[in-house]
């Protein structure tokens, strides 16, 4: 039995909180063990994930050398957006969609401590999913290639009528729907599990994952309806036209909740095991309880915040969907006050004292702690610009500027991705049985993510405040060149900036990617040591209103908040023609 | 359930924050007056302009001090706006009326907030005032394709005294025939 | 634990940086908060404008169009008063586009000899895939007569970003 090392991820509290040797055995193989065929799932969405992040990352980083002149010679500017369609689809859509799908599955079956009713099942859907990212990932991937005649030049948000091949929209179909079966699978678990424990209040983590899931079923109707609907048909050629503005609002009905299906994980994270690794406990139950079920609520009925400057859409929609948004930052700051305090708690009983030197006792050297504590530190920034685009004529100074990319880095990009780093630290070792090599450079890996995303969100705030756009191979313009110059150092050390923030994002994402292969590839240890033990919270769910597990409830009155903000709209938008008015496809 | 004292302080203060930011955006609407785009344009067949005001895109005055700008944004140029400059006199109240042909595209006057989607089949309305005599430029910003990049134009706006309302119309006639 | 120092104190001066340049520009600016300002002239010949300033005749860049489509298509038309004493000849040769590409012109480009006194104009097409932006262009320009010519002139011109027309 070794003696743990300074730079090993046992702390000081794990050893002192756990009552039996034999208890302590059992906790620290016990994932792997106990739940063999989650682990095993659980390691495959992974595996999926990372390889996504992998190749959207060395996108991005060619975008960011292509956009502010540093090197140009990777791509053309043409193709520019066929790599900017790859970066933002296999990030946001594959590289997400996957990792969630994995945590879920860890988070429900150890909650519950029981495995997935039906494995059959979850490994239907993992191969849908993978199916769908194949296709989707090679319409796009084809667009580099000049002789074979598919391409899917659209972005993320592939609006119409930019068309893309068939096999994008039917490979986007298929993530999503797969994501729907692991749904099922959560859900069928827990019922199997409520047979067994009639009485019980919801295990946090579960509860955590169901009221997501619910939020996901309700969101994605949107861009369902969107692709299934009207983009199949119409990419095949068995449809003539689409309406524009019909396809884009069906968009974004699911383009803003899809952000919180990213937040939420992360927030998992951060309220669940993030408290556990700073020495602590969660500082209430309840509260948690409370933000999930206000995001439930809340997060669909907001969609129109991403279309404040549309003709076609009347003033007063935008108006309710921007009192939603901005309610929903109260569960995003309850949850910096929870989480800060549980930390603050876990900080004490290392042996942290005075107002603010309690940060210091925080396990910095912990990759798994720290990358979590920066995503969050970087997310609070996030909401701050976020506050910007959600004020509806404030909107008008930034919207489609570089400024958003500069939001959402923070956001997803941060929050999620970095989070996401972080804690597979902690749970790959859990899954695979391997420790973890490379600590050292794990340490600093957060780091670097976080000066070199600092770096480049704040040059893309300033840049963007300038009106220089986004999404666009060569921001230089005759007439407009000259209003890009001024305030805080120029529009050239802006650029300096960004390209310097997203080689240092890439240089992290490379030594991320490089510890984790090498633990993955390396031998199985007889001992872990991961403590995936989570203590109870100081205010549990004993303290928690019981209404609040009442799931159906909660559902019923997000469906309520949906048809409000969005069946008038809809209805006006159908009432002149489904289909119209439409445009003729432009096939990119 | 138990909310600590501190939590409850920090629950307040958030709300606070909420409702100062919705006072800020009700402020911009109600006492500066600024609309939303949306609601107040057409709807039309977009691949045919022909029997619209967009046939002949262009300024046109409609009154003292008042002008109408009808502006094509189509893959990758403004017309009027790319080839000729928009010209408008400085303090004006000018109407861009803006739509497309072909796919979603963006209107911005960079550096202002003048900013609005572009949709086929949708006319995009804003009312702008033009102060003092200056030159802007006009950025389009939702990809529209590989051109995307080589997308801009100039909006000229010139004093008073040096402006010409039949100039501006003819240039912006030239511009349409897709002439140099 | 330096590293999270830096990052602190790195994301404190920057800020600070941003912060103070953002009011300085409210502050000291015209007045109206933007930035805005009358452009400053060009990297490039514009139409118009000289395209050899160097050389003692004039080379006057007329026309520059670039045609849209499955693939775009630039026109360059040059027109040139042989001020001197001597015949005079221009050429145009490939276009790079930015990125590095370089596309021949899809003809012979040049005014062919032209006569102390006269003008002539030379019209050139290149074509490259969609999205490419024309950068620079190869210009060679000789004078003297067959047998004995000087090379007055033979580099790339940059060219002013040229609008896109349908």
């Amino acid at each position: 039995m070794s003696t743990p090392t300074a730079d090993e991820t046992v702390s000081e509290t794990d050893r002192r909180t756990t009552v039996a040797e034999s208890r302590d055995a059992e906790n620290r193989l016990a994932y792997l063990e106990r739940f063999p065929e989650a682990a095993k799932l659980v390691r495959a969405c992974f595996l999926v994930a990372f390889g996504a992040l992998g190749v959207g990352g060395l996108f991005g980083l060619v975008q960011a050398l292509h956009r502010t002149d540093v090197f140009r010679g990777f791509i053309s500017s043409a193709d520019y957006y066929t790599v900017l369609t790859g970066h933002g689809v296999l990030l946001v859509l594959v590289f997400t969609t996957f990792f969630i799908a994995g945590i879920f599955a860890w988070a429900v079956t150890k909650s519950l401590d029981r495995p997935f009713t039906n494995m059959r099942l979850a490994w239907t859907w993992f191969g849908m999913m993978t199916l769908g990212t194949v296709m989707a990932a090679a319409a796009i991937l084809a667009g580099l290639v000049p002789s074979l005649d598919i391409s899917a030049d659209v972005l993320f948000t592939f609006y119409t009528p930019l068309q893309a091949h068939p096999l994008f929209y039917v490979g986007a179909a298929l993530i999503i729907v797969g994501s729907w079966l692991a749904g099922a699978n959560y859900f069928l678990t827990f019922r199997a599990w409520r047979k067994d424990n009639p009485d019980e209040r919801i295990p946090l983590q579960t509860f955590m994952v169901l009221t997501t899931m619910l939020m996901w079923y309700l969101s994605t109707i949107g861009v369902a309806v969107e692709v299934v609907v009207f983009l199949i048909p119409w990419s095949l050629g068995f449809v003539d036209q689409v309406d524009p503005l019909t396809m884009r609002t069906l968009f974004w009905y699911f383009g803003h909740p899809v952000v919180y299906f990213w937040l939420l994980p992360a927030y998992l994270v951060w309220y669940t095991i993030m408290p556990k690794l700073a020495g602590g406990r969660l500082f209430s139950d309840p509260l948690a309880r409370v933000v999930f079920v206000l995001f439930l609520l809340l997060s669909t009925p907001t969609g129109f915040h991403h279309q404040y400057l549309d003709p076609g859409i009347p003033e007063g929609f935008k108006m309710i969907a921007m009192t939603n948004t901005m309610m929903l930052l109260l569960p995003s700051l309850l949850t910096a006050f929870t989480v800060v305090a549980s930390i603050e708690h876990g900080a004490r009983q290392r042996g942290g004292s005075g107002r603010l030197g309690w940060l210091r006792s925080l396990p910095w050297e912990n990759p798994a702690f720290s990358g979590c504590a920066l995503a969050g530190l970087m997310f609070a920034a996030g909401g701050f610009s976020g506050m910007i685009n959600a004020g509806m004529n404030i909107n008008y100074l930034i919207h489609n500027t570089l400024w958003v990319p500069g939001h959402f880095h923070l956001t997803v990009g941060t929050a999620f991705a970095l989070t996401a780093m972080a804690i597979t630290y902690w749970l790959l070792p859990q899954i695979t049985g391997k420790r973890l090599k490379h600590r050292t450079l794990a340490a600093v890996q957060p780091f670097i993510w976080f000066i070199g995303m600092f770096l480049m969100s704040n040059a893309m705030h300033r840049a963007g405040l300038l009106g220089v756009p986004r999404r666009t191979a060569e921001p230089e313009y005759n007439v407009v060149d000259a209003s890009f110059s001024g305030a805080a150092g120029g529009y050239g050390e802006m650029r300096l900036q960004i390209a310097v923030g997203g080689t240092l994002l890439f240089v992290s994402l490379a030594i991320f990617v490089f510890v984790i292969a090498r633990t993955w590839l390396s031998h199985k240890s007889e001992r872990i040591d991961v403590n995936g033990a989570i203590p109870e919270p100081l205010s549990g769910p004993d303290h928690s209103p019981v209404v609040l597990d009442n799931l159906r409830l909660w559902l019923a009155i997000a469906v309520v908040l949906v048809l409000l903000t969005y069946a008038i709209p809809v209805v006006g938008l159908l009432s002149d023609g489904v289909f119209g008015p439409g445009a003729p496809a432009v096939p990119v | 359930m138990e909310i600590h004292r501190f939590e409850r302080l920090w629950l307040g203060l958030s709300i606070l924050l909420v409702l100062a930011l919705i006072g800020t955006v009700t402020y911009g609407a109600v006492a500066e007056g600024i609309e939303m785009v949306g609601g107040d344009g057409e709807t039309f067949d977009s691949a045919n302009l022909d029997g619209t005001e967009f046939e002949e895109p262009g300024v046109r005055k409609v009154g003292e001090d008042e002008y109408e700008v009808y502006v094509v944004a189509r893959r990758f140029f403004f017309n009027p706006g790319t080839t000729d400059p928009i010209r408008v006199p400085a303090d004006s109240t000018v109407t861009f009326h803006v739509t497309s042909p072909d796919v979603v595209h963006g209107f911005e006057i960079a550096n202002t907030n003048v900013n609005t989607m572009v949709i086929p089949g949708q006319e995009s309305v804003m009312e702008v005032e033009f102060d003092e005599a200056k030159q802007y430029g006009i950025v389009c910003h939702e990809y529209c394709g590989s051109g995307h990049h080589s997308m801009e134009g100039s909006i000229q706006v010139v004093p008073q005294s040096q402006y010409n309302v039949t100039a501006a119309t003819v240039n912006a006639d030239a511009a349409q025939e897709g002439g140099s | 634990m330096w590293l999270f120092a830096f990052a602190i104190l790195l994301i404190l001066v920057i800020e600070g940086m941003t912060f103070a340049g953002l009011i300085g520009g409210l502050a000291g600016g015209d007045g109206d908060g933007t930035q805005t300002a009358d452009p400053t002239p060009v990297d490039g010949v514009a139409t118009g404008e000289e395209l050899l300033p160097e050389t003692d005749r004039t080379e006057t860049l007329t026309t520059a169009t670039l045609s849209s489509g499955d693939r775009w298509t630039l026109t360059l038309t040059v027109a040139v008063e042989n001020t001197g004493d001597t015949p005079y000849e221009l050429r145009l040769g490939p276009v790079t586009t930015v990125g590095g590409a370089s596309h021949d012109p899809r003809a012979d480009a040049t005014t062919g000899s032209i006569a102390p006194g006269e003008t002539a104009t030379v019209t050139a097409q290149w074509r490259f895939p969609s999205g490419s932006t024309p950068n620079f262009v190869a210009v060679t320009a000789v004078e003297g007569s067959e047998g004995a010519t000087t090379t007055l002139f033979d580099d790339e011109v940059a060219i002013a970003r040229v609008p896109v027309q349908g």
